[in-house]
């Protein structure tokens, strides 16, 4: 008997070091039929599945990069089980931005979220900037995931999730609302305009 | 019922995250068809948005059957639930069986979609999108019974040959304008008692028509062709090269369809990615159309009520609804109250004939059918500026509409924004889809169900990733979130925040998950932007970290004291200033992109802009104008605005001013001053 589990993913990173690109090829690449987002592609959903025959759904939150939209992050990742932080490996630029992100998810998102740092276009290892050992050490220090992707040849790119999905804790059931017809209580994890608005404040990074 | 049940069991077998989808598709369909067989909301939009189209003439035929039969719906509505049961069904045989063949004939009318794309077609990708042929009956029925759910429903026939019929040439600033009062209006025209919100509605009619018309008119009409004839061949391109000069003609069709029956539609041109997706999704629209397996199937759910089987549901409805209706609940209560009912009934329902053997797709669509009646009936007492309408003033227990107000006010000040100040790339035709994508968050308050006003902000996304295509940029949050922004900034409907708290509230948490909590969640970001970033980004020295929303009034009166305190100058801002000093902050936020890397704006540096803003107002003489931003929606002018922003760019920095005398300060004050109150000018005397 497979078991089902669904863990929310959120994307972090630059803008323009593919984080979208990293996800549709994760995506797209095992179901060309991919038709379960119909609305774009800020939302994914992919299904991992292990050896044991467990499947793994993420659910993809894709954030935007740019840094003037940095302060929305807080609202995508919160209740996020684990976290790709994209940097590009021809930017080292992208490392610091991705260190800063690294950075405030261990302050302050669920201290419990598995966070993978990837390193995007590693079919440019032409012009890089980023060398592996580099990002590898920092990713052992910082206890992270770190592997290096390329999203145009799809190397790495199942490979890192696939690594997320045996590295999440899968005896925790968030998959337990999928399924039932009814309506799970009063108790709402839906959106929650007022705890944002409450969380605005302390978990503001910026004071600028 | 049976017929239609297996098909529906078919669409959604998806699970949470295709949830949200089906339902979206549905809706849109179902929603859209409301409009169409009312004759109002749809009619009105499709002729507006594709003017060009055939459709549009066909739909307006419609109209006019629709409209009378409009007119007597919502005295129905507005009557007890029981009548509402068994009116419209009644209704519906004459009435809307006509209008439906129509629509039907219609739809095959449209050129392209139906026969061309059909065949391609696979199965699981009709049943991923709504499915509109057989389900358009029933929508119709449903629009029929929902009418009541449908505030004011936007007048068939006058509407449709005038959209058709008029020119494209408002300009998009007039059209911009227009939409959102239409949506103002809507919603106030509902009454608290049914009597008069038939009658509210009747005479209603009117006004949405002609505003809403020109305004989707104007944009859509102008640019939209072009757009979705690229649009469409771009999309139909590798399939079926050939039907592209078709799909301007009948891609429009879809298009404009959208808002009513053809927001699926849309949905699914905008429907972002698989190369599987693009081809089939004109076909799929036909094949909907065809195969009509509904999703959601609101009047299946009503007839199901009625049935003999689903009597004591009908009852323990009945005493809940009334009940409800007796008391007023904090909105906390509310939430908890309502779960807590649907919880039960959903029950209840299973121990009834009528669902007892239901599938659980069948019994989902049940339970939402449930609960799209219960807030339909529940709408005057749940949603927020509902209540402030109430006739018999009933308490309202949240500062919804507070923050409504400001958040409408701050949105409104960004009436200048352009899409290069977001960064968003500008194509061909992107104007087109920007104009589409707001007025699909401007129909957010045409719809009742906290289900509906969800899927108006789904398609509105999708409408957007529709875009992103076209443009062929990146899909992804980097270009979906600016463009977002800019759509609401743009479109700024009324009530925006109250509905997305009435739609966190009362949808099903459930339906909340996944895709549809990603996209609310973005829009809730936006409006975090507009409430606290601002001040946080650009004002440090407004330290208040409390949830409490900022008024416009707090927001100012900080302002103010802190520009005391730091120019130690004891002075008062003029209104005028106040909005020129609001303006200017919101404008760091938004265009000045970079506020995270220049040194945090002191008050030499607020003070000199503030300053030549005020200078470049008074020169401009478009001061009054900044008197009336405080109050309502202001008449912006664009290019003083615009230039505004380019002047205030181009103003650097503070260094000199840092040693600039007070009394230069009020000298210039004072010329500003002179084009403003006489109170104004006596402080200013006084201060000098």
């Amino acid at each position: 008997m497979s078991k089902q589990f669904q863990f929310k993913l959120v994307l972090l990173g630059e803008s323009a070091v593919g984080k979208s690109s990293l996800v549709l090829r994760f995506v797209k690449d095992q179901f060309d039929d991919y038709r379960e987002s119909t609305i774009g592609a800020a939302f994914l959903t992919q299904t991992v599945t292990l050896e044991d025959q467990t499947t793994v759904k993420f659910e993809i939150w894709d954030t935007a990069g740019q840094e003037r939209y940095k302060s929305l992050a807080p609202m995508y990742y919160r209740n996020a089980n684990c976290a790709v932080v994209v940097y590009d490996i021809t930017q080292s630029t992208s490392l610091e931005k991705a260190r800063t992100w690294i950075r405030e998810l261990q302050r302050q998102a669920d201290p419990s979220i598995v966070i993978a740092l990837c390193g995007n276009k590693s079919d440019l290892s032409a012009r890089r900037q980023v060398s592996e050992e580099e990002a590898k050490k920092y990713a052992e220090e910082e206890g992270l995931m770190w592997a290096e992707t390329s999203a145009k040849s799809g190397e790495g790119v199942t490979e890192i999730f696939t690594a997320i999905a045996k590295k999440l804790p899968l005896t925790a059931a968030p998959s337990s609302r999928a399924g039932a017809a009814g309506r799970p209580g009063a108790a709402k994890s839906g959106v929650d305009l007022n705890k944002q608005a409450a969380g605005a404040g302390p978990n503001e990074p910026c004071n600028c | 019922m049976d017929p239609h049940s297996q098909p529906s069991s078919n669409t959604e077998p998806s699970s949470s995250t295709a949830d949200p989808v089906a339902p979206l598709t549905n809706a849109v369909s179902s929603i859209a068809l409301d409009d169409h067989h009312h004759g109002m909301g749809s009619p009105p939009l499709e002729a507006t948005q594709n003017p060009w189209s055939e459709s549009v003439k066909l739909l307006s035929a419609n109209s006019p059957r629709d409209a009378g039969s409009a007119v007597s719906v919502p005295s129905d509505a507005g009557q007890a639930l029981s009548s509402e049961k068994h009116r419209p069904s009644a209704l519906d045989p004459n009435v809307l069986d006509d209008s439906i063949a129509i629509g039907l004939k219609s739809r095959p009318a449209s050129p392209q979609l139906s026969a061309a794309t059909t065949a391609p077609i696979s199965s699981d990708i009709l049943s991923e999108f709504d499915p509109l042929a057989s389900s358009v009956e029933q929508e119709a029925r449903e629009a029929w019974e929902s009418s009541e759910s449908h505030p004011p429903p936007p007048p068939p026939r006058s509407a449709t040959p005038a959209a058709s019929d008029t020119p494209p040439a408002p300009p998009n600033k007039d059209s911009l304008s227009a939409p959102a009062p239409d949506g103002r209006a809507s919603p106030s025209i509902i009454a608290a008692f049914p009597s008069l919100s038939a009658l509210a509605r009747t005479f209603s009619i009117p006004t949405p028509l002609r505003g809403r018309p020109l305004s989707v008119d104007s944009p859509q009409s102008v640019p939209s062709p072009n757009t979705i004839s690229s649009f469409a061949s771009q999309q139909q391109d590798p399939a079926r090269p050939s039907t592209a000069p078709n799909a301007s003609s009948g891609e429009p069709d879809s298009r404009g369809r959208i808002s009513g029956d053809g927001s699926p539609r849309v949905l699914e041109d905008a429907a972002p990615f698989g190369s599987g997706t693009r081809t089939p999704e004109t076909g799929q629209d036909g094949g909907n159309e065809n195969a009509g397996d509904p999703p959601f199937d609101f009047q299946k759910f009503l007839d199901q009520m009625k049935s003999k089987g689903a009597e004591p549901v009908a009852k323990y409805l009945r005493s809940f609804l009334s009940n409800f209706a007796k008391r007023t609940f904090t909105v906390s209560d509310q939430v908890k109250i309502i779960n807590d009912f649907l919880n039960f009934i959903s029950l209840r329902m299973r121990e009834t004939d009528t669902w007892k053997r239901a599938g659980d797709i069948e019994f989902d669509n049940a339970m939402e059918g449930m609960e799209k009646l219960v807030m339909n009936r529940l709408y005057d007492f749940t949603f927020t500026p509902q209540i402030a309408r109430a006739v018999p003033p009933r308490p309202i227990t949240t500062d919804d509409l507070e923050r409504d107000r400001v958040l409408f006010q701050r949105i409104s000040l960004f009436g200048w924004i352009e899409e290069k100040h977001l960064d968003i790339p500008v194509g061909e035709g992107s104007k087109g889809f920007l104009m589409f994508a707001q007025q699909e968050l401007l129909k957010i308050n045409h719809y009742k169900a906290p289900r509906d006003k969800l899927i108006c902000i789904l398609n509105c996304c999708k409408v957007i990733f529709g875009l992103i295509r076209h443009l062929k940029k990146e899909e992804g949050a980097d270009s979906f979130v600016p463009i977002l922004i800019y759509v609401v900034l743009k479109a700024n409907p009324d009530n925006l925040l109250s509905n997305v708290e009435f739609i966190s509230r009362f949808r099903n948490p459930e339906k909340l998950q996944s895709e549809a909590g990603y996209y609310l969640s973005s829009l809730v970001c936006i409006f975090r932007i507009l409430f606290f970033h601002t001040q946080r980004m650009s004002i440090r020295w407004v330290q208040s970290r409390s949830s409490r929303p900022w008024t416009t009034h707090r927001y100012l009166t900080s302002l103010r004291r802190s520009l005391k305190v730091r120019l130690r100058k004891p002075y008062r801002l003029s209104p005028s200033q106040k909005a020129i000093l609001l303006q200017y902050h919101l404008f760091q936020v938004l265009a000045g992109s970079n506020q995270h890397h220049s040194p945090r704006p002191n008050r030499h540096h607020l003070w000199d802009h503030s300053r030549n803003l005020l200078m470049l107002v008074k020169n401009r003489r478009s001061h009054y104008r900044f008197r009336r931003l405080r109050s309502h929606r202001p008449p912006l002018a664009k290019p003083s605005l615009k230039m505004l922003v380019d002047y205030s760019r181009r103003l650097a920095i503070p260094s000199q001013s840092r040693s600039m005398p007070s009394g230069v300060y009020s000298a210039k004050l004072s010329t500003v001053l002179k084009a403003s109150s006489p109170t104004s000018q006596a402080r200013l005397r006084r201060l000098s």
